[in-house]
């Protein structure tokens, strides 16, 4: 066995899968050759170190997980909560609770402002802004109709184009 | 329900022992093939490991042909970890079953393998850590066999520059 040899042969003799035979003649070289034994070492080491981070403890539920997981490919189990929703959920609720607060000491201060200004029985709508218009007097109607139609004269306009005859008339015709 | 479901029902009663066997010998391999590979997240592993374990699964006919399962499965898992980028979030070193004198050495090629690229990763964990042939790391990696060989090699010459920088700083 030469130093090729031991190159090709290095990974079965690891793996302890050399025939008597050649685990013999694998070590002799090794005992002549400085350099593969050195070789042999490093890569030996290597992945042996390697090899020793596979034993890894493993979450005690993994089987039962890849079972669930066959019978129920689909699903992707329950969610998880994600800090981003518990922190809007947080958010909302706060504002909701300050806008209720708002609301209610805006109300209460309107209502004592009142009471200080002495308005408590006043209604809350001003109804002195509200002006109601009575019907004219019959006479005062005549006396105002009679100056517009002597206006509706003066600008050449006849009265059947003012009035709800001449309106009909139109839609008529138009018809 | 769809018919897999049954299919696989009736495969998973007839297996359970196979596919019970199958998973407790590869779980701890493949759960830690996949830590390493995406950046010891221990919660993005969990699930990849599981829902990989879950396809390959499936996607067999029979749970009896143990040459065929792993290099799938092993596929499956690392195409799932292509697109995962993770920032590690503990130290793996702690989940090692070992003693602690040897978690020290351990550390630094753990340092040093969180350093190579994910391309590199996945020969070199395929070769030493799940002993794979180079047949299965060229079917996985899907490559020819002499490509699998070189690609391993390149990456152990990687990961020993990584070791000594790791060495040299500290």
């Amino acid at each position: 066995m030469n130093c090729a040899d031991i190159r090709k042969k290095l990974q079965p003799f690891l793996e302890d899968l050399l025939v008597e035979e050649e685990y013999r003649a694998f070590c002799d070289h090794l005992d002549a050759c400085g350099k593969c034994k050195a070789y042999v070492r490093s890569i030996g080491s290597f992945s042996n170190q390697l090899w020793k981070l596979g034993q890894i403890e493993v979450p005690e539920d993994l089987i039962s997980t890849i079972q669930y997981k066959i019978l129920h490919p689909e699903e992707k189990g329950p969610p998880a909560k994600s800090k981003r929703s518990g922190m809007r959920t947080i958010a909302v609720a706060a504002i909701s609770i300050l806008l209720t607060v708002a609301l209610l000491g805006g109300t209460a201060y309107f209502i004592k402002r009142r009471h200080s200004l002495g308005r408590n029985d006043e209604p809350i709508v001003r109804t002195d802004v509200i002006r109601t218009f009575e019907p004219l007097p019959d006479n005062e109607a005549a006396a105002l109709f009679g100056r517009l139609e002597a206006m509706a004269e003066k600008l050449g306009v006849s009265k059947k184009e003012y009035t709800a005859e001449g309106e009909a008339g139109k839609e008529s015709s138009g018809d | 329900m769809p018919r897999s479901y049954f299919r696989v029902q009736r495969m998973h009663d007839q297996n359970e022992d196979a596919m019970g066997s199958l998973s407790a010998q590869y779980q701890q391999r493949i759960f830690a093939f996949v830590l390493y590979l995406i950046g010891q997240d221990q919660d993005r592993a969990y699930d990849v490991c599981a829902s990989s374990f879950a396809e390959a699964i499936r996607a067999s006919s029979s749970l009896g042909q143990k040459e065929v399962f792993l290099p799938r499965l092993v596929g499956i898992a690392v195409e799932k970890c292509r697109h995962i980028r993770t920032i590690p979030t503990f130290d793996v070193i702690e989940l090692l079953k070992i003693s602690a004198a040897e978690k020290g050495p351990l550390r630094i090629v753990l340092k040093a393998l969180q350093m190579l690229d994910f391309e590199l990763k996945v020969p070199l964990l395929l070769r030493f850590q799940l002993n794979l042939s180079y047949d299965d790391i060229g079917t996985v990696m899907r490559a020819s066999v002499s490509n699998a060989r070189i690609k391993t090699a390149q990456a152990r010459v990687q990961l020993e520059k990584e070791i000594e920088r790791v060495l040299g700083r500290a």
